[in-house]
């Protein structure tokens, strides 16, 4: 009978417990603020670092605080990031749950709604930019010994590798720009580091003073930036 | 009654305080120790839930004791104190999010701290009343409190001081605890029940 009795009152218990766990997990439950997963959701998500935060999610949760600008994401700029960021901030929390719940917790489909039920054209990405794996940058990066003037123009890049400029690696884009396949202003993060006019410069240099630069710094990379400040 | 009362509370406190006397709940004593604002934090979630489970636990012993089960007293205060926990912890994420922050892992981690389970076994064997119940567990929680506030407040002075390097961080606070220990020993006597 003891053991009868035992059992039945574990698991009245247990069950007991359990429902009422339950119950009180819906009844209390609370609405977390979708707002950093839709601005997670916009971002491109290469992790570049150029917005000055490690990566888009610490990005996206400075953003949600108010401690970053609309425009920081510089790799976003030419894809209207800003844009969407504008629509997320100015979207109330209780639409932006509502809207959430709708998408069934899904930040990218919530995000594609609110950005059309706000009506506003946004530029769309010409294509997400891809991160080029450790192999690739490493191909090129043995390439680049061979190019002198390549390798000047590695030297001044921001040396990220976020792939926004479509080519696998700031060393491979660095040869494109040296054989003038493709232009520096593609370079977005190194915009703010005046990248196009040193490319400028390099690129103005005759071969003999290529290989003479090279001489001088003996290859490093902060020497030859020196060189070329703007 | 009202001495007897005050003679539980005391006891609970001091003479058998649950870290220093009884060496229950060692694992957060030691842990949750290091900054004076996690201590108090720890201390504030220990004292609700212990006061909340004793209650409880006081209450469903009478229904295992009259069903006969009073073997089953442990596993049974195990499964309540666990829930209540859970329970205490999404009530407070809903009303008062601020308190549910500062609180963060501790509360959750009370479930695994045997002076809540420590205190409501011994209110039952002790036979304690409903009320002093409440008191003894009152008194524990309290005692709980002091001595992780009183170690954390020490640790924090000792981070600052020259320690040789052997003794740095858990050597010296073993040793720290077990002075402590010793100290509360002193008041073996005060009150005699």
């Amino acid at each position: 009978m003891t053991i009868v009795y035992s059992v039945l009152l574990m698991a009245i218990l247990g069950v007991g417990a359990g429902v009422f766990l339950a119950f009180a997990s819906a009844k209390f439950a609370v609405k977390e603020d979708p707002r950093v997963k839709l601005i997670e959701a916009a971002l491109p998500g290469v992790n570049c670092g150029a917005c000055g935060f490690p990566g888009c999610p610490a990005f996206a949760k400075a953003m949600a605080e108010g401690k970053a600008t609309l425009d920081g994401c510089l790799p976003g700029r030419r894809s209207g990031v800003p844009e969407k960021l504008k629509v997320i901030m100015d979207s109330e929390t209780e639409k932006l749950v509502a809207l959430y719940e709708e998408a069934g917790e899904d930040p990218q489909k919530a995000l594609a709604k609110l950005l059309e039920s706000s009506g506003k054209e946004i530029k769309q990405a010409p294509q997400k930019p891809v991160r080029p794996s450790q192999e690739e940058i490493d191909t090129y990066k043995e390439k680049l010994r061979d190019d002198k003037r390549a390798t000047l123009i590695y030297s001044v890049l921001p040396n990220i590798n976020c792939g926004i400029c479509g080519s696998p690696g700031c060393a491979a884009f660095a040869l494109k720009v040296a054989a003038k396949e493709e232009q520096a202003e593609k370079c977005v993060p190194g915009k703010r580091q005046s990248v196009p006019d040193r490319v400028a410069k390099i690129m103005s240099l005759k071969d003999e003073e290529v290989s003479k630069v090279l001489e001088e710094t003996s290859g490093d990379p902060a020497e030859i930036k020196k060189k070329f400040e703007v | 009654m009202a001495t007897r009362l005050l003679f539980i509370f005391l006891s609970a406190i001091l003479i058998n305080n649950f870290v220093l006397s009884r060496f229950l709940g060692i694992c957060p004593f030691l842990g949750v120790s290091k900054k004076i604002d996690t201590a108090i934090g720890m201390s504030l979630a220990v004292i609700f839930v212990m006061i909340l489970a004793s209650i409880i636990t006081w209450l469903l012993n009478i229904l295992l004791v009259s069903l006969g089960l009073s073997f089953l007293t442990t596993i049974v205060f195990i499964l309540i104190i666990a829930t209540l926990v859970q329970f205490v912890e999404i009530v407070l994420k809903k009303t008062s999010p601020g308190l549910y922050e500062a609180l963060g892992i501790y509360l959750p981690l009370i479930t695994t701290n045997c002076a809540v389970l420590g205190v409501a076994l011994l209110n039952v064997q002790e036979n304690y009343t409903l009320i002093e119940t409440v008191v003894n567990s009152a008194g524990a929680a309290l005692g709980f409190a002091l001595a992780l506030i009183l170690f954390s407040t020490i640790r924090e002075r000792m981070e600052l001081s020259d320690i040789p390097a052997p003794f740095k961080g858990t050597a010296s606070a073993l040793i720290t605890a077990g002075l402590l220990s010793m100290a509360f020993m002193g008041f073996q006597g005060l009150v005699k029940l």
